[in-house]
């Protein structure tokens, strides 16, 4: 992939299309996508080495403010005077607050990834046009910001809060550390299923994950044919650091896959077995 | 190695080992089944089908960042449900050729690939 350096443009109909556009841009790309509708600009999503700074969308100026002034417990007045004073001498609100210590970096990520995914919503509420225009970085700070996956990941978890609820706690059993997984749902009348939750140090891009849960849901519709009930499918590969396996299953409405160890396939199967004797 | 040793390793590989009870080779290339034994206990369709699937179940999406939707392929993959294990190998010496291996669920999944990887070698050429 390479980064794109003139001005493009694409039509937009949701969070996942303008995440599939800022991958095909590359890991160097830096600019802003700027979306349009027929009613006028919609919103402008800023971009930094391939990843998400973070998104504004029209009708949402204050909403950052809100999610910020909530996370950090701060009366509406407080927070307006902070918010005029960062304003007034070009300071980022968020980063001013865990300066100051009102907030922590966690909860300042937890804010601008959740206005991130309600501003990218809410530009894609009808199709838009985006026009790509690369600029020199801003010198966003890259713990503040977001890959792709993570992006529609977190937007599918807002769309189907049942199912990733029910799922996160799964992931973090079965996966340990050093490996990643995501769960996908595949909602009717959807060409390609949706990750909900994510697990680990997941593929970068929006692509790769959702070519993940292509690859899942497909095997298991394959696998069903002949295996029976709840098949498990385990693919062994061989990497630098010993055999690697990847794994797909169902959970629930969930489709979950994942990278896991040697020994991964067994711990799925053992927590399986353990499951249906609870069960039984 | 034609199909009709392929179906004789098989056959003589299935006897001495009875926790499993069938074997099939697929030409993932050509989509042919080289060869199949059963034991009775065993759906053929359902081993047929498990054999044809081969080329998927022991092949990968990329995950190195690129764009394309094409595969990889692996040497071993199984497939666990609570009534059969399907475990696949990969021929060492024919990438190509996919050797199925059908055991009941709890049967132990370590051994039957660990078996169904010499069987693999057996049904090859020699390196």
């Amino acid at each position: 992939m390479s980064a794109v350096a003139v001005r493009r443009e694409i039509g937009l109909r949701s969070t996942f299309d303008i995440c599939a556009f800022i991958d095909e841009l590359g890991f160097s790309a830096n600019g802003k996508l700027c979306v349009n509708g027929a009613d006028g600009p919609r919103g402008t999503v800023f971009v930094e080495g391939g990843r998400v700074c973070w998104a504004a969308a029209r009708g949402l100026a204050r909403r950052l403010s809100e999610l910020l002034g909530a996370r950090a417990a701060l009366a509406p007045a407080a927070m307006e005077s902070l918010f005029q004073q960062c304003k007034a001498e070009r300071i980022p609100l968020g980063e001013h607050l865990v300066s100051r210590g009102v907030l922590s970096a966690a909860q300042l990520r937890e804010a601008l990834l959740q206005h991130t995914i309600e501003s990218l919503r809410h530009v894609c509420i009808v199709e838009g046009r985006g026009a790509w225009c690369p600029h020199p970085g801003a010198g966003y700070s890259p713990r503040f910001t977001f890959a792709t996956a993570e992006v529609v990941a977190r937007a599918g978890a807002a769309e189907h809060a049942e199912v990733a609820a029910s799922v996160r706690p799964l992931l973090a059993t079965l996966f340990d550390e050093g490996e990643w997984a995501a769960a996908f749902v595949r909602p009717s009348g959807c060409a390609f299923p949706e990750p909900v939750a994510v697990h680990g140090r997941v593929p970068h891009a929006a692509t790769a994950l959702l070519r993940m849960g292509k690859w899942a849901a497909s095997v298991l519709d394959v696998a069903a044919v002949f295996s029976g009930d709840a098949p498990i499918l385990s693919v062994s590969r061989a990497s630098p650091s010993g055999d690697i396996s990847l794994v797909a299953f169902r959970h629930g409405d969930a489709v979950v896959t994942g990278e896991t160890g040697a020994h991964g396939p067994a711990r799925i199967l053992n927590h399986r077995a353990q499951q249906r004797r609870i069960g039984a | 190695m034609g199909a009709t040793s392929i179906d004789l390793a098989m056959k003589e590989a299935l006897a001495a080992r009875p926790d499993a009870v069938a074997l099939a080779c697929m030409d993932t290339r050509s989509g042919l089944l080289l060869g199949m034994q059963v034991r009775a206990e065993a759906a053929r369709d359902d081993v047929e089908i498990a054999a044809l699937s081969a080329a998927e179940l022991c092949s990968i999406p990329r995950l190195d960042g690129t764009l394309e939707d094409s595969a990889v392929d692996c040497d071993e993959s199984f497939v666990a449900s609570s009534r059969w294990v399907h475990a696949y190998a990969r021929v060492p010496t024919r990438r190509d050729l996919v050797v199925v291996g059908l055991a009941p669920s709890d049967a132990n999944v370590a051994l039957l690939r660990a078996w169904l990887r010499q069987v693999a070698e057996q049904v090859g050429p020699p390196a």
